[in-house]
């Protein structure tokens, strides 16, 4: 019976320790991840990218001064509408982009709690974009664990002047 | 945490203290089926932050001594209401096994056991999320998915003991690790929970019970039942009981061991 006592005493100490605390761990923000490159080698300039219809200060989701053949960019996806529109200004050119795409919002976990997971189904763009060539179509809260390991969800060509 | 550590100190004065209300006339051995309840149940929103509430019965009956085919039943209900999402789920569950005894009983007195099992669990559960928000640089989105019914199906491997602290009543404990073999699939969510199962999140989930269990008394007997031979271990094929098995026999003084139970204070000759 002692060795019994001394069991439970055992197993009540490593369930107290057990306790998961509720802490989330996993990425809970969907992006797609984005490549900007040239067409033809040119390297990238000045680039602001933000949102199709937003124009308020703050509404900027990405602004960088270096010039580099490729910028990688997590873009967030609209929640509600089936296309996501983006403004890319780049080597002072600006044009826009769409991206099609079916939405349901799934369970991560109990302490995570729940995120969008997207597909996307079709690209569009301005002339002054050359081509847009889909990676991985599919983009949930793991994918922007691939921004650190090259992946992509999406690579974007633009048409640049020379600099 | 406190509470816990209280309730150890009340089982460490109350088991010696078991002992002293046995008649020392007669001794028997009783066997026959336990009915007991998982206290963990109740515990739980001691120990742990939980959202769950429920209660699992449990029923063995002994087969040959060692062997306790056991059938487990229970009911959860998870009620998970925060700021981001508001998820239910809830149902019944079952669980058939056998538990294995792989420790001699001393006396003919002593039922304690310490032993190993497996399961096959059962549950078939609804859940439902009221409420899931999400928000990002486009707005915020809040959705709602209905009930859906879900089965579920899974293995344990089971370890634990079970010790008699007053004359047929029984408490114990059991540490179990469970493997999931199939669920129905829900294209929104997966549920982070199963009754019965536990948390769905963990490869192996492990989980813990605490039993309080009454042994109705059918049968008497002055029969031990048989040590377990382990492998390597001389084996004679016979099943039974042999009264003059020198591990049964009572007169042996080998056997007039000191438990608080044991014949060797009873006194006299056992057949």
């Amino acid at each position: 019976m002692r060795i019994q006592l001394l069991g439970f005493i055992s197993a009540v100490i490593l369930l107290a320790s057990c306790n998961n605390g509720g802490h989330c761990y996993e990425s809970v923000d969907t992006l797609m991840v984005t490549n900007f490159t040239g067409n033809n080698s040119k390297k990238i300039g000045p680039m602001v990218v933000r949102g199709y219809g937003r124009n308020a200060v703050g509404d900027t989701l990405f602004n960088n001064p270096d010039s580099a053949l490729i910028k990688r960019i997590g873009l967030p996806l609209s929640l509600s509408a089936d296309s996501t529109g983006f403004v890319v200004t780049a080597n002072g050119r600006t044009s826009i982009f769409w991206i099609r795409h079916t939405m349901n919002i799934q369970l991560i976990s109990q302490a995570c709690g729940f995120a969008p997971y997207y597909q996307v189904n079709a690209t569009k763009h301005t002339p002054l974009i050359d081509s847009m060539r889909v990676y991985n179509p599919v983009i949930d809260p793991k994918s922007i664990e691939t921004y650190s390991t090259s992946g992509q969800n999406i690579t974007i060509y633009l048409h640049l002047t020379a600099n | 945490m406190d509470k816990i550590l209280r309730y150890i100190f009340i089982l460490l004065l109350i088991s010696p203290i078991a002992g002293f209300g046995q008649k020392k006339d007669d001794v028997w051995r009783y066997e026959g089926p336990r009915f007991g309840i998982d206290v963990s149940r109740f515990l739980m929103p001691f120990i742990q932050r939980t959202t769950r509430s429920g209660f699992e019965i449990q029923a063995d009956y002994p087969y040959k001594g060692n062997w306790f085919p056991t059938v487990e039943a229970g009911y959860l209900d998870v009620n998970d209401d925060n700021d981001q999402f508001h998820y239910t789920n809830k149902g019944p569950y079952a669980r058939i096994g056998v538990d294995l005894n792989i420790v001699k009983f001393e006396s003919l007195a002593d039922n304690d056991l310490v032993f190993v099992g497996v399961r096959y669990g059962f549950s078939r559960f609804s859940h439902e999320t009221l409420m899931a928000k999400y928000t990002n640089y486009w707005g915020t989105n809040t959705t709602s998915y209905p009930p859906n019914n879900m089965n579920a199906h899974w293995g344990e491997l089971v370890f634990g003991m079970k010790g008699e602290l007053v004359k047929n009543f029984f408490f114990g404990w059991s540490a179990r690790a469970k493997f999931l073999f199939a669920m129905t699939r829900d294209p929104h969510l997966t549920p982070y929970v199963i009754p019965g199962l536990g948390y769905t999140s963990l490869g192996v989930p492990f989980d813990f019970s605490l039993t309080v269990s009454y042994r109705i008394p059918l049968i008497k007997t002055k029969t031990m039942p048989k040590a377990l031979k382990m492998g390597g271990s001389k084996q004679d094929g016979s099943e039974k009981d042999d009264p003059n098995d020198p591990d049964n026999n009572l007169n042996n003084p080998n056997n007039r061991n000191s438990n608080n139970f044991g014949p060797g204070r009873s006194g006299g000759n056992q057949f």
